[in-house]
């Protein structure tokens, strides 16, 4: 039996505002219901029961990440040779793609033509870490840390770190203006 | 029968409530399109005093504190005196509220741009301004109490019980998390470090929402919706129900805001799953509201403020569906430290707040001015503006939000991240800045049209207002209404309860109200606050984790003083993503000399947590001078006065001796000669900066300072170990910790 609206309206009154004494809507209460229980379910299924808490489930993701990327590694990972190096430094595709990955991750600091700022020059003829086009991927890929320079292994696709250590490779010996003072040792020029 | 009484309540003070609500709201919301602008284009940033990470926290101060806070005072004041039939117990504390409110709100007008900032999110200001305002709040907390004390209906309406609740907990919170010790006239370092701190802010910025933003605007809409639609209220069963559920249940929430970091995760969980239980108690103040309504959908059509007041409501109703589903850890994965959560607090801030605001200032104009609105066309055209401008301002930040997340944690074929320069997704999301911008210009024009209106209608009215002569019979004591129309008490406790008898008592009772709310609120803040602070194993101890060296200690207070928590958070959560970005996660106890944590809540930068050691000192010279030097997109502001501000060397000790006092140990030499230490270090970073080709003479200023800090952090977990270990291979597992 419902009543009318009329028979639902509070004696009381504020100011004006009178109230309706209506039930509360069932949806209401019965969400409300089950947003507790569902809370205590949560609790109890993550403090003490099978449920991961964010620390192991970083712990499982970590295991099956390394396990993944072990696995993808395989199948991308460029074999970085001083001969597969002059190759591609010889591929006008490579150093094209090679002068892109540049103008994103390295002119910051060796600016746009690789005259050195915070880095060192790059077209120079003086080299500071080995000598070879290998030494210099392999300071791409491994970084100097205690000089700022960034370890760009982990994060540059592998096609693209050797692309760009192709390019940088023919910048030596370019001797653009304007170049940051020589550091490191003399080289000679990598044949063309 | 009881004598009648007569009496005139006080709309001047209400006026002036409501002119400071708009005035102020028009400033908070320019410097909001401001800083919206500075992201778009960063040369928008003005050093020193006008750069992204001083303006933001002036920006939500001023739309929290100013804005919402006048708002609440004219409703508190206009509704209280004619819900309880009388005037305000005394007038002088009324004045004396409103100008010391507008002072203080001057004051951080004025120490936000110069940098003087505990560093905490909506809790900046400093400690005399915090006791400023814990005064004015306990005169304002006085005069209403004691109002209640000289009222002449002997029950408390509903909005009442809001304005009640929201008094006594607003007061807590304040006091609770400012805690703070001076070193210094406007300096301070919180109590609290870390873990606890980041509890103890999170307890606090989570219920600034609940008791600034949201109980007094529920009880505005409970006196003014109804009024303004003519119609009673829904439910009253509702109303009760609604209230004590949301009061007890929305402290314990807080902890939503600190998922994943490293908080214990018992805390996290418990503030998830009170956030879920808070979405049908925050729906019953939207039910009520928008079936109160039912009968006089007609009048919507045609009343600006209505208008105002449906879509605000349903607003409300939308924001704390979307709060509750961001609690939830999954998907707060995704959304946390993005652009979502800011399109979450400003579909609440501009819908709700706002749009409530608007509504009750349309409605009060004629009535304050005694005149008819000047134009309700332009009431009505501001308010299909703004809508227009909240819409275009959400969308936009939602699609922020989630492109970022989803970039942050994208991987290609080889393992690696697809986008491993932040700057990638950065860049990504400049043009919903500009369409967020635009919307923010449409929503501040709508608000410069409501001052249009307010100006013009001020200027009708009559030389002077009249104050009717109001009468009400005085309380007397022998007094049982009956609750409904002809029915008899309903036989049977049980039967009472259902209809929510014993509440009817209470409602006469302020006294014994007021304890159950604070009953309420304090037991819900306890059972968290106290394990928080007694178990150990929430804060590891980790061995090489040692207290900052002054320099660093200074550098960091740089740090807090431009506000870089605005943007770069320092806390690398358990994802795959973040550890292989940013390196091994955060510990618990990394932080344990952080009086303030800074771990932040947005990343417009990347997190700083592991940037100790990542890049040269140069570099750093560099990117302070001009991040768009090394960093090709930056948005980040330039900071040209680290390089001419001297490092003010006398200040160090008293910085050092503050930090000594809230426990942090310091060794004899820093206690004697902390300046010496500091002198030293500077003197070894900018000799370094040297050799790696940067300029000379950087030894006394303060960019070396803010290197020493950034190099610092996140390193002391590495320092045990050995060096191959050190490389960036997470070291979650190896960590030592006792």
């Amino acid at each position: 039996m419902s009543r009318t609206d009329e028979e639902r309206l509070m004696a009381h009154e504020y100011d004006g505002i009178r109230e309706y004494d209506n039930p509360l809507p069932g949806w209401w209460k019965g969400i409300f219901v089950l947003s507790i229980v569902w809370a205590i379910g949560y609790w109890l299924y993550f403090h003490g029961g099978p449920g991961k808490l964010p620390k192991a489930q970083f712990d499982a993701d970590w295991k099956s990440y390394t396990v993944w990327k072990a696995e993808a590694e395989k199948k991308v990972t460029f074999v970085a040779s001083e001969e597969s190096l002059a190759r591609l430094a010889a591929d006008p595709a490579t150093i094209e793609q090679g002068k892109k990955v540049f103008a994103t991750n390295c002119v910051a600091c060796h600016t746009e033509n690789g005259r050195g700022n915070i880095g060192a020059n790059l077209t120079d003829d003086y080299q500071i870490h080995g000598t070879t086009r290998l030494d210099i991927y392999n300071t791409i890929h491994d970084g100097v840390p205690e000089k700022g320079m960034i370890s760009w292994g982990p994060t540059l696709h592998p096609k693209d770190l050797a692309a760009v250590a192709a390019y940088v490779s023919t910048l030596r010996n370019t001797n653009v203006p304007d170049g940051k003072a020589h550091e490191g040792a003399h080289v000679d020029p990598f044949p063309r | 029968m009881s004598r009648t009484e007569t009496f005139r309540y006080d709309d001047d003070i209400v006026r002036k409530f409501m002119v400071a609500t708009l005035v102020w709201g028009a400033v908070g919301m320019l410097v909001g399109l401001w800083i919206a602008l500075q992201l778009a284009a960063p040369s928008l940033n003005v050093a020193p005093y006008f750069t992204f990470g001083r303006l933001r926290p002036l920006h939500t101060n001023a739309v929290i504190f100013a804005f919402a806070g006048n708002a609440v005072f004219s409703a508190v004041y206009y509704s209280s005196q004619r819900l309880l039939k009388t005037r305000m117990w005394s007038d002088k504390l009324g004045r004396f509220h409103f100008w010391g409110w507008q002072a203080i709100i001057a004051a951080a007008a004025i120490t936000l741009p110069l940098g003087l900032t505990q560093g905490k999110e909506y809790a900046e200001l400093e400690w005399p301004i915090d006791l400023a305002i814990a005064v004015v709040w306990v005169v304002f907390a006085i005069n209403f109490f004691a109002t209640l004390r000289i009222r002449r209906e002997r029950h408390m309406y509903v909005a009442i019980w809001f304005y009640i609740a929201s008094i006594v907990t607003v007061a807590l919170l304040h006091i609770f998390n400012n805690l703070s010790l001076p070193a210094g006239a406007f300096k301070s370092y919180s109590i609290y470090a870390g873990v606890q701190d980041a509890f103890m802010q999170w307890w606090y910025g989570h219920n600034a929402v609940a008791f600034v933003l949201t109980t007094p605007f529920l009880g505005l809409m409970y006196y003014f919706l109804p009024k303004a639609a003519g119609r009673p209220v829904f439910s009253y069963r509702l109303s009760i129900l609604h209230f004590w559920t949301l009061v007890f249940l929305y402290i314990w929430a807080g902890p939503h805001h600190l998922h994943y970091t490293a908080l214990p995760a018992w805390a996290s969980t418990l503030g998830m799953v009170f956030s879920i239980m808070l979405w049908m108690p925050s729906w019953g103040g939207m039910i009520n509201g928008l079936l109160t309504l039912r009968g006089a959908w007609n009048k919507v059509a045609e009343d600006p403020v209505l208008k105002f007041f449906v879509v605000g409501v349903t607003f409300y109703g939308m924001s704390t569906f979307e709060g509750p589903m961001m609690s939830i850890r999954s998907v707060n994965a995704l959304s946390h430290y993005t652009d979502w959560t800011i399109a979450h607090v400003h579909g609440g801030a501009l819908g709700w707040v706002g749009f409530m605001t608007f509504g009750m200032i349309y409605w009060l104009m004629p009535r304050l001015f005694q005149t008819e609105l000047y134009s309700k066309k332009l009431a009505t055209l501001h308010f299909w503006i703004a809508t227009i401008g909240i819409v275009l301002y959400v969308v936009a930040m939602w699609a922020a939000g989630i492109t970022q997340g989803l970039m942050w944690r994208a991987f290609d074929e080889t393992g690696r991240l697809q986008y491993p320069d932040f700057l990638q997704t950065v860049n990504r999301l400049i043009p919903m800045y500009w369409v967020r911008a635009l919307g923010g210009s449409l929503y501040i024009t709508g608000t410069l049209m409501c001052a249009v209106n307010m100006w013009k209608t001020w200027r009708k009215r009559p030389a002077q207002y009249e104050e009717p002569e109001i009468t009400a019979p005085a309380l007397d004591d022998s007094h049982e209404e009956d609750l409904r129309h002809g029915a008899a008490p309903p036989a049977g406790a049980l039967a009472r309860v259902a209809q929510a008898r014993f509440h009817r008592k209470w409602e006469g009772l302020p006294r014994l109200f007021t304890i159950l709310t604070v009953v309420a609120v304090l037991v819900a803040s306890l059972f968290e606050i106290i394990p928080t602070f007694v178990i150990d194993s929430n804060v590891p101890t980790i061995k090489s984790v040692k207290p900052y060296t002054p320099l660093e200690l200074y550098g960091r207070d740089i740090y807090i003083r431009e506000g870089c928590y605005n943007c770069h958070s320092q806390m690398v959560r358990p994802f795959v993503d973040e550890v292989v970005r940013y390196g091994d996660y955060s510990k618990p106890g990394e932080f344990v000399y952080d009086h303030p944590f800074q771990w932040g809540s947005r990343r417009i930068g990347p997190d700083l947590h592991r940037e100790g050691g990542r890049r040269s000192d140069v570099w750093h010279v560099h990117h302070f001078r001009n991040p768009r030097s090394t960093s090709k997109g930056s948005i980040m502001p330039a900071y040209p006065h680290f390089y001419s501000d001297d490092i003010p060397w006398d200040v160090i000790q008293d910085r050092v001796d503050a930090m000594a006092m809230l426990g942090v140990p310091y060794d004899a030499t820093a206690l004697h000669d902390a300046s010496g230490l500091a002198h030293a270090q500077a003197k070894q970073i900018a000799d370094a900066i040297v050799q790696q080709g940067g300029p000379a003479g950087l030894q006394d200023k303060e960019v070396v300072a803010l290197i020493a800090y950034l190099q610092r952090l996140g390193t002391d977990i590495k320092v045990d170990q050995p060096a191959e270990a050190a490389a960036p291979t997470p070291t979650a597992m190896t960590t030592e910790v006792k």
